[in-house]
């Protein structure tokens, strides 16, 4: 039961966690956006764009190389495209990052380029996931406009997600200790296809239990989180801030350099 | 501290802002819809059930199945299909968004702005396709046969997965980020997803197996109705589920791929290649993918390099060289070795629960 | 016959599960207000199924009255809002993302607002000892955490009669022992179902005993576990 990677930041305290959820989750979906509106061929154009996530970790007080490992753990499938496009794109563009001059052939740009901008995006959202307790996103996403059902069902889903993956490592543990790994493929396929059975019914059991417990404690129609959401002026001036940073590294770097 | 479960989720950087946009917004409005759809068909104690049915697709995954002779794979469960089956596709899109949005929070697997894109690939697209494929093998549930289950299981997965994995492609081409041309992206997502979807198709099939038994009020059919020994998966209908699946599997991968170039030809033209005359790699990139993924399947020996299409090099954005796609032939024999070798390995399975159904 | 005031009133019970099962066949009993009684009998004798019919989750024949009010489908929010349970499973009763979400939950659904809901929660909270997490998600809480828990979202609704299905099973013996003393000082009548009988004997004035769906005893608590033989028949202990 100890899953609590994310939650462990995301329960300290500092001047980043004290902003209002929304105020950040709008920050990081601008920053995306900003990121990715950059053509391919622009890399050097993104080196500003590194600020913004590695501010947020820092007075968050996350250390880096988490979010850096987020990246690696998360970057194969990406790498593996990324990597084709070298072979298909050969067109030679010139790079100018201050007095060096290259030609380089245009794949290896995208490459670079989408590799850059996917980790940047990665470390931003680790950066607004660390630094922000589940429980208050979700009222974010409430308040900013997610049907109720959404967000209930992530509710759910956020709380009973790691019973249930305790639940079957358990199960995964007594099939493993029983020699699974050993039993012909016939007899695997089935053990496998039981074990999820058997969690799916006891899932559906569970979702009973707990209808049960909402509707003997007065359920009736939609309940509402008492997170209590509040946009001060701190939020104001951090969204002045982030937005500010964005104009420039969009329209005002690429133009100074 | 669980390792995430990578799937191949579409990443913001292959997106441009304005499809960004527009799948997200298409994305709202098919949630949107079946979450009222849900809302109206669930009963009153099925309200938590989406989001715990979401934690258990997250659980279930957990739960691999080593793939017969190759040591080091595993397959797992995608879990659209088979909650479509078991909960009906409104309520299977629901939990599928929760869980892509948990996903890309908690494990910021899949990006914000991709979000639009996965829900409809992994959510939707899968749901609906598998739900619908399943019904149409199916007939009526209450008098289904066993191997018809098994069989519209199988195939529905697999057709669900590739539909949805065959999506990430032509979003990323509309992008015009990544420079792959569509056929290969294209060709690649689907010959691994059909992969992957004949592994999740396995695994879908072993759980129905299993909750017809135990509780086969779950699956349609009516408890007092079966005699004990029809709920036992024979051999027999293992055995013609898993033959008629491959065979079919290795005409729908030859038809897809012929079918490919045809209907992409303007790909090529619309991502202005450069005019570089560069000597032909040898080995086709798509290939080197394939191989890259399936590392510890023996090559594909017999497969056709790509040789040289009508004396130009690829990537030259002529009408010329976009009809000499030299594929055609090349991913037909692929998709002949693949179907033996499915078919082969499938025929092993059954083989071995025979086996271990005649000691029983 | 005597003046004391009766807060719940069973008068012939019965319940018949669809797969067969008699659980409940004619149960009598009457709690007053204040009152502990204990509930045991071997597992299946219908403790379980006791309960749920209180709270009006399973189908019942007979009658049952909660101050006042004849339990049915109509009355059932209003009588739900007069009794709390408690399962077995603290798991399944903790669904909030917070702690303090849980506890509200019960209040908000009774009428209250947000700043009533919101002090009854802290309250409760603090009265079963969990102050200060009540930010903190259910599953980063221990087991004992997790029936105190359990315990505040049925305290903060301010309920009469408590119904606590086997509140001792799986805790360790300080989770227990801080239990037993949360209880001990509560003023709600309580129906506690357990095997725990030192749990009994220290909480509980009278216990009823309870097999196969019939009772079989309902006297005080010296008497009853006092009878060695009563007990070994009824297979509560060796």
């Amino acid at each position: 039961m100890h899953h609590h990677f994310i939650d462990r930041f995301a329960m300290r305290h500092s001047p980043i966690h004290r902003l209002d959820a929304r105020a950040k989750l709008l920050a990081v979906l601008s920053y995306t956006v900003v990121l990715i509106s950059f053509d391919r061929y622009t890399v050097t154009d993104l080196a500003p764009l590194a600020v913004l996530p590695l501010a947020l970790l820092w007075f968050a007080g996350v250390p880096v190389w988490f979010a850096v490992r987020r990246v690696l753990i998360l970057s194969p499938f990406i790498l593996m495209l990324v990597l084709m496009s070298p072979f298909y794109d050969r067109t030679p563009q010139a790079v100018a990052f201050g007095p060096w001059h290259y030609t380089v052939s245009g794949g290896w740009l995208t490459a670079a380029d989408i590799s850059i901008k996917f980790a940047l995006g990665v470390m931003a959202l680790t950066a607004l996931m660390c630094s922000t307790r589940f429980a208050l996103l979700l009222e974010a996403l409430r308040r900013l406009g997610l049907p109720q059902v959404v967000v209930m069902q992530l509710g759910f889903l956020y709380r009973y997600l790691f019973v249930l993956i305790d639940e079957a490592m358990r199960v995964r543990r007594a099939r493993d200790f029983r020699g699974a790994a050993l039993a012909p493929v016939g007899r695997r396929l089935a053990a496998a296809g039981g074990v999820i059975g058997t969690l799916f019914i006891r899932t559906l059991d569970r979702s009973q239990r707990i209808h049960l417990a909402m509707a003997t404690r007065g359920y009736r129609g939609e309940p509402h989180s008492l997170c209590q959401l509040r946009f001060t002026s701190t939020d104001v001036v951090f969204l002045l801030v982030v937005a500010l940073y964005l104009a420039a590294c969009r329209w005002g770097y690429p133009k100074w350099f | 501290m669980i390792s995430p479960l990578l799937g191949m989720h579409m990443a913001n950087e292959l997106l441009s802002v304005p499809i960004a946009g527009l799948t997200l917004v298409i994305a709202v409005a098919a949630v949107a819809i079946a979450a009222l759809r849900a809302r109206r068909l669930a009963t009153d104690d099925r309200l938590p059930l989406m989001g715990v049915m979401g934690a258990f697709v997250f659980a279930a995954q957990m739960i691999n199945f080593s793939l017969p002779g190759m040591p080091g794979t595993s397959g797992h469960l995608g879990g659209g299909v088979l909650l479509a089956i078991l909960m009906g596709p409104a309520a299977a899109i629901v939990t599928m968004t929760a869980i892509l949005i948990v996903q890309c929070l908690l494990f910021q697997d899949g990006g914000l702005l991709a979000l639009g894109c996965n829900i409809i690939n992994m959510g939707v697209v899968p749901s609906l396709i598998g739900w619908w494929f399943y019904r149409l093998l199916l007939g009526p549930p209450s008098r289904a046969a066993a191997w018809r289950q098994y069989l519209a299981a199988w195939l529905a997965c697999v057709a669900g997965v590739t539909a949805g994995a065959a999506l990430v492609p032509v979003q990323a081409a509309v992008s015009g980020v990544l420079q792959v041309p569509l056929s290969h992206f294209l060709g690649v997502m689907i010959g691994v997803h059909l992969i992957i979807g004949l592994c999740e198709g396995g695994l879908t099939f072993a759980v129905i197996a299993y909750l017809r038994r135990v509780r086969p009020e779950l699956m349609g059919l009516d408890p007092s109705g079966l005699p004990a020994s029809v709920r036992r998966p024979g051999f027999g209908a293992v055995l013609v589920s898993l033959l008629v699946t491959a065979l079919l599997l290795s005409g729908v991968i030859s038809w897809f791929a012929s079918s490919l170039p045809d209907g992409l030809e303007w790909s090529y033209r619309g991502h202005g290649y450069g005019t570089t005359g560069q000597a032909v790699e040898n080995r086709s990139p798509a290939v080197a993918a394939v191989d890259r993924w399936q590392s510890k399947w023996s090559p594909l020996t017999d497969y056709t390099r790509r040789e040289t299409p009508l004396g130009q090099a690829p990537g030259e954005g002529t009408a010329e060289s976009a009809s000499g796609w030299p594929q055609p032939d090349g991913w037909s024999s692929l998709a002949g070795i693949l179907g033996t070798v499915v078919t082969l390995s499938l025929v092993y399975g059954a083989a071995r629960v025979m086996r271990s159904t005649a000691r029983a | 016959m005597t003046d004391i005031p009766v807060l719940l009133q069973i008068d012939g019970l019965h319940v018949h599960y669809a797969d067969g099962v008699d659980a409940l066949r004619g149960v009598s009993l009457a709690v007053s207000p204040a009152e502990r009684v204990g509930l045991i009998g071997p597992n299946g004798a219908g403790k379980t199924t006791l309960m749920l019919a209180i709270m009006n989750a399973v189908r019942f024949s007979g009658r049952i009255v909660v101050d006042g009010i004849a339990v049915s489908k109509q009355t059932e929010q209003a009588a739900r809002s007069r009794c709390g349970m408690i399962f077995q499973d603290a798991e399944d009763h903790l669904f909030m993302p917070t702690l303090l979400d849980d506890v509200a939950f019960g209040p908000l659904n009774q009428g209250c607002g947000e700043e009533e809901a919101r002090q009854r929660a802290a309250a409760a909270i603090a009265q079963v000892g969990l102050s200060g997490l009540e930010e903190r998600s259910a599953h980063h809480m221990s087991g004992g955490q997790k029936r105190a828990a359990a315990l505040a979202t049925v305290l903060s609704m301010q309920v009469q009669l408590l119904l606590l299905d086997e509140p001792g099973a799986n805790l360790d013996h300080r989770s227990r022992r801080r239990l037993i003393e949360t209880l001990d000082g509560r003023p709600e009548a309580m129906l506690l179902a357990t095997h725990d009988l030192p749990m009994i004997q220290r909480l509980c004035g009278r216990v009823i005993l309870l097999d196969q769906g019939r009772i079989i005893a309902d006297r005080p608590t010296a008497s009853i576990l006092g009878d060695v033989a009563l007990l070994q028949l009824h297979g509560l202990v060796d």
